[in-house]
């Protein structure tokens, strides 16, 4: 199967899955008075992660053909996204400011005058297409990385919480071991190690990112452990799966919306930080930013690439921590409506 | 009454915004204060009386504001006080002292410092003058060597010591009022009784007013001159202690004060006042009590009753009261019949609900439970023991549980590889006997160890040894297979109803929640059906059963606690402070439901508490616990009544009197419990006992027979010379008395089971102290005290499975 078609397939998969969750939480009233409050109290900051994710969607759906490739045969083949059809054909020579209609070095005419809204990079590629496609990088990051690793804090932090003793032991071992060394630093050397694939860095992020979040899960489940009505599951005779998944798990969803949301932020921004050292991802605003440090040191500036990956990446976690924020509001129980 | 109010509260209004505009929490609250005067102000949970406190200091937290009204105190009106001399009243003349004294102190500073701030802050003394005046505070306050506590941090000491702390901090600029809110709520009996008459004492003493907050009728006889009674946010009586505890006038005081459990009489059913005091945005509009009050008429509904002034200092504002031609049963007659069901709305319970409950429905249930458990026997064979052992038990009146020689021990870590380093004896050799239909009650103060000794029961907490039988079968010997069934036949009710109810579950599901662990009812229509019927059982509307719980008020959670257990067809139900998280009013309906259900479903509780008054009126047999052990046990009419250990009376002296004509509380004992990880030696309680004698702290004494039960008291104890010659103990035959000096102890060799390296050696079975061996498995030195002959001793050992199958026991030298 050629790498597209399963991009293509995900896509269908994702959209899948959140129509069934947005099904399954219309039934539960507490998810449904989360997107009722979410819709009240933060409209603008939830339009701007739709929309970052509609342009995710778009750059994600791909396909062979359909454009007018000018005889080149590598072109040809070439899988392109719905994002890039809808750009295609807009290249330039060089270098144009942005809604410029002439090249910003030499002045040679532009073949799209007055055509790129956030100009174009050296390479002539319009810089609104690139951060566009930007917008899918960072979901990816921030997305695959926090399904890998809040599953995973989820299940060492609850067993260490809930048996205790040697399981924990053995998870806060692998903690204090993960948080002893510089996150930075073992970041590199994963990526080094593991490739420089989307899935890779993805890993690699997750492997940093999970104690925090596994330590957060162990407490929480201490507490919860104690509790009289998991006392109460246990003196009748309720196993303890069942009271892991009935009383303590569900007890901790609210943390784990919480901590994927503020995850989701970090992560965004140590990929920057990755790319900036040369081990991003190709095509993230990341490298977008790291690409432009050179440029702002010409003379006249090439000012826009920067700025266009700079307020796009800003937006979205400005966008994402409004939600992030609103909706730690409206699950913590004491803003909760009282018993009429 | 004395003519210059000192404080004195006009139309008094607070509110907090609502969704329908802002809501009265305070209304139209009008009282005074003279100097040196204690006046309570009482009533449930929610009937404003902090709110009430808070706008007094004008620390009434946002968004709540003080609407209206006046508080002038010594002629100003504090309302309207600039902020910066409404700080200087603050803690100079009016002083609080608050329910909590755990939270209440900064935990990171000495005590000595935070009363040297409270007095600095008013008064500007050298630090050396106020370092010492703080030290003559503590003294005041009765603290032991207040020089030496001077330098404690809050965690070192204990809550009556804290609480001591508050109240010296409080004193320390000679407020003119004291507003002291719920100060006793989180002590002990014993310790209160220290707390109110420091109290009483202080306030000769300094004259200091008080303003005391309390939702228990028992303080306020004790302490109180004067009594109001709010309800709902207005004040519904208002008038000197002895009236108003004698000769209520108002309902809701009739009701208050017929509620308490103290005041019944034991098998007679308690007057419940229907209902909860509703959420301040339902508040109705007319009379408040009105929804919940046996003489509402529909004037009540519709018109506030103004006051009434029944003599010139007792006012009452009621309808009823103030008009003469009222259809009214008489005031006082036990008779009062009170409506039951859904009087007050839709909260209400509204199930069959009458006192002795009509046969139909009492029977179904009954008949639904047998088939069931003779359904679960059939699918599952391996149930059939406990189940047919359980009818046998019924039927012979043979004890349905035994507890013998209950160790729970829990381990004191520390180090890097967290080894243990001590024990704390939280339960340290407990006898107990639960006789089927029956309710036995565990009582003993804080850290005493009852709530260890449910748990571990039910094998929440693992035991260290001891044998717990249900029908002859020891539960602690089962594996946690062959404990299962037994979980059916014991079930637990815990104190705080919202932390034994998971969230994020509807009332269904966590009903349910048993039957499906183990396999009762067939598919999931029948759990609901059945769900539905005990919700009715426990008389809540089954209509609700898809509410989550803090949809449901703190009485409806307990009863849905109940029902949680019901679900599995219990034959005990251990009741850990069931009913000590709820209002006067609320802890009446539900001890009515458990004395219902008990009659209908033959249950046997052991009730665990430290509320004595639940304890007389519903027990028929009383352990009192002190420091991980019983020290006495017998029949609640002989504890009560002729209580031998000097704990017990003690106990018992401490409990507030409810007559208003006496005042009784007396601290009988001095200082704080011991902590269990350092428990004195020899009889535990004798550093507190007021009749310890020379031998007390070097012998435990061991359970004593004593009229209807045992006491551990050596007061209890029969001559030496009386006993039969088996009972002679070793010791005492080598000086042919039985007076021998204290500290001779009989040394024996004994090979005992020792399990791993954790197992500690310094057990203390009975009087026995273990020298502690050098090598494991090696023979230990046993030095037994001289009430054990050397046969008690072996078969004791090999009782509590300390004596290895084939360990021997050898007299070394006598």
């Amino acid at each position: 199967m050629q790498l597209w078609s399963a991009s293509n397939l995900v896509v269908a998969g994702l959209l899948l899955a959140g129509l069934t969750l947005l099904l399954i939480g219309r039934r539960h009233r507490l998810w449904r008075e989360v997107f009722v409050q979410l819709r009240r109290r933060r409209p603008l900051a939830l339009l701007v992660v739709a929309g970052y994710v509609t342009v995710a969607l778009l750059d994600s759906v791909r396909w062979v053909g359909g454009v007018d490739a000018g005889g080149d045969v590598v072109a040809q083949h070439e899988a392109r996204s719905v994002l890039d059809r809808l750009f295609a054909g807009r290249r330039e020579r060089s270098y144009s400011a942005p809604l410029a209609d002439r090249e910003f070095y030499g002045h040679a005419p532009l073949r799209h005058p007055g055509g790129h809204l956030l100009g174009t990079d050296i390479l002539g590629r319009d810089v609104l297409l690139l951060t566009l496609k930007g917008a899918r990088v960072a979901l990816l990051i921030g997305g695959l990385t926090s399904l890998i690793a809040i599953p995973l804090a989820l299940l060492f932090g609850v067993s260490a919480g809930y048996w205790g003793r040697r399981i924990d032991d053995g998870v806060f071992f692998v903690m204090s071991t993960l948080a002893s060394m510089p996150t930075l630093l073992l970041l590199i050397a994963l990526v080094m190690v593991l490739g420089r694939s989307t899935v890779a860095v993805c890993l690699a992020l997750a492997v940093t990112s999970w104690v925090g979040f596994c330590r957060l899960a162990r407490g929480e489940t201490f507490k919860l452990r104690e509790m009289d009505y998991v006392q109460a599951a246990r003196a009748l005779g309720v196993s303890d799966l069942r009271i892991l998944l009935r009383h303590i798990v569900p007890n901790l969803m609210h943390l784990v919306v919480i901590t994927f949301v503020l995850m989701f932020s970090g992560l965004v921004l140590s990929e920057a930080i990755l790319s900036w050292l040369g081990l991003g991802i190709e095509g993230s605003w990341g490298q977008m930013i790291d690409q432009a440090r050179d440029e702002l040191s010409r003379d006249p500036a090439i000012w826009w690439n920067l700025a266009a990956a700079g307020v796009a990446l800003f937006t979205l976690l400005l966008a994402v921590n409004f939600v992030g924020d609103a909706v730690r509001d409206i699950l913590d129980p004491r803003t909760r409506r009282e018993p009429t | 009454m004395s003519p210059t109010p000192m404080l004195q509260l006009e139309s008094l209004t607070t509110t907090f915004p609502g969704e329908r505009g802002p809501v009265p929490v305070v209304d139209d609250l009008s009282l005074t204060l003279t100097r040196g005067e204690v006046l309570a102000l009482v009533g449930e949970s929610g009937c404003g009386k902090s709110v009430t406190a808070l706008s007094i200091l004008r620390l009434v937290p946002r968004p709540g504001r003080i609407e209206r009204g006046r508080v002038l105190f010594g002629g100003r009106d504090l309302r309207t006080l600039p902020v910066a001399q409404m700080r200087a009243v603050r803690g100079a003349e009016i002083a609080m002292i608050f329910q909590e004294p755990m939270t209440s102190l900064n935990p990171v500073l000495g005590v000595g410092a935070q009363v040297v701030e409270a007095i600095a802050l008013h008064q500007p003394l050298p630090r050396q003058a106020a370092w010492q005046h703080a030290q003559q505070l503590l003294a005041l306050t009765g603290i032991p060597d207040p020089v030496g506590r001077m330098r404690n941090y809050p965690h070192q000491l204990s809550g009556g010591m804290k609480q001591r702390v508050m109240i010296a901090m409080a004193i320390a600029t000679r407020p003119a009022l004291l507003i002291a809110d719920e100060p006793t709520t989180a002590l002990d009996v014993t310790i209160q009784a220290q707390i109110l008459e420091l109290l009483r004492e202080l306030r000769q003493q300094l004259g200091t007013a008080v303003l005391l907050i309390t939702h228990d009728l028992g303080v306020v006889n004790e302490l109180a001159d004067r009594v109001a009674v709010m309800y709902a946010g207005r004040m519904v009586e208002l008038g000197p202690r002895e009236q108003v505890l004698s000769e209520p006038r108002h309902p809701y005081t009739q009701g208050l004060l017929r509620a308490m459990p103290a005041r019944a009489r034991r098998g007679q059913r308690l007057t419940e006042i229907p209902g909860v005091v509703p959420a301040p945005q339902h508040w109705p509009a007319g009379c408040r009590f009105a929804t919940r009050c046996p003489l509402a008429q529909a004037l009540c509904h519709e018109v506030v009753p103004a006051t009434t002034a029944l003599s010139p200092t007792h006012e009452v504002a009621c309808h009823a009261v103030a008009r003469a031609d009222w259809p009214m049963p008489r005031a006082g007659s036990q008779r009062l019949s009170l409506p039951h069901g859904p009087g007050a709305g839709p909260s209400g319970p509204s199930g069959p609900a009458g006192p002795a409950g009509p046969a139909g429905p009492s029977r179904s249930p009954r008949s639904l439970q047998q088939a069931e458990r003779g359904a679960a026997s059939d699918a599952r064979p391996a149930q059939a023991g406990p189940a047919a052992a359980a009818a046998l038990g019924r039927e012979t009146g043979a004890p349905l549980l035994r507890v013998e020689e209950l160790r729970t021990w829990f381990p004191i870590r520390s180090g890097m590889l967290q080894r243990s380093v001590g024990w704390i004896k939280a339960v340290d050799g407990v006898d107990l006997i639960c006789p089927a239909g029956r309710t036995v009650a565990l009582v003993g103060e804080s850290g005493c160890g009852k709530t260890t000794v449910g748990r571990s029961i039910l094998g929440l907490e693992r035991a260290r040894a001891g044998r717990v039988y249900f029908d002859g079968v020891d539960l602690l010997a089962l594996s946690p297979r062959q404990l299962l069934p037994y979980r059916r036949a014991l079930q637990i009710v815990f104190q705080d109803p919202m932390a034994s109810l998971d969230p994020r579950m509807r009332a269904r599901d966590i009903v349910a929640e048993g039957m499906i662990s183990f396999r009762i009812g067939a598919n999931d229509r029948e759990r609901t059906e059945r769900v539905a019927e005990l919700m009715r059982r426990v008389q809540l509307d089954p209509d609700q059963m898809g509410r989550y719980p803090h949809e449901f008020s703190g009485g409806q959670r307990q009863r849905l606690c109940i029902a949680r257990a019901l679900a599995v067809g219990p034959r005990l139900l251990i009741c850990d402070e069931a009913t000590s998280a709820l209002d006067v009013s609320i802890q009446a309906q539900i001890l009515n439901l458990l004395r219902q259900l008990q009659d209908e479903l033959q249950l046997s509780f052991l009730f665990i508490t430290h509320d004595l008054g639940v304890v007389r009126y519903l027990a028929d047999r009383i352990a009192v616990m002190y420091l991980g052990q019983v020290v006495e046990e017998g029949s609640t009419e002989r504890i009560f009544e002729a209580p031998q250990h000097p704990y017990t009376r003690a106990l018992l002296a401490a409990i507030p009197a409810i007559d208003p004509a006496r005042r009784q509380a007396r601290a009988r004992v001095r200082g704080d419990v011991p902590s269990p990880a350092r428990p004195p030696p020899g009889c535990r309680f004798h550093p507190r006992c007021s009749e310890a004698q020379a031998r007390c702290p070097i012998e435990a004494p061991p359970l004593f027979p004593w009229a209807d039960g045992r006491s551990r008291c050596f007061l209890a104890a029969q001559p030496p010379h009386g006993g039969p010659a088996a009972d002679q103990p070793v010791r005492s035959t080598s000086d042919g008395r039985g007076s021998a000096p204290p500290g001779r102890t009989l040394v024996v060799r004994a090979k005992l089971a020792v399990e791993g390296g954790a197992r500690p050696l310094d057990l203390e079975p009975a009087g026995t102290l273990f020298e502690r061996p050098r090598k494991q498995r090696a023979p230990l030195r046993l030095l037994a005290q001289r009430h054990m002959n050397v046969a008690q001793l072996r078969e004791h050992l090999r009782a509590s499975h300390l004596l290895l199958a084939g360990g021997e026991l050898e007299q070394e030298r006598a």
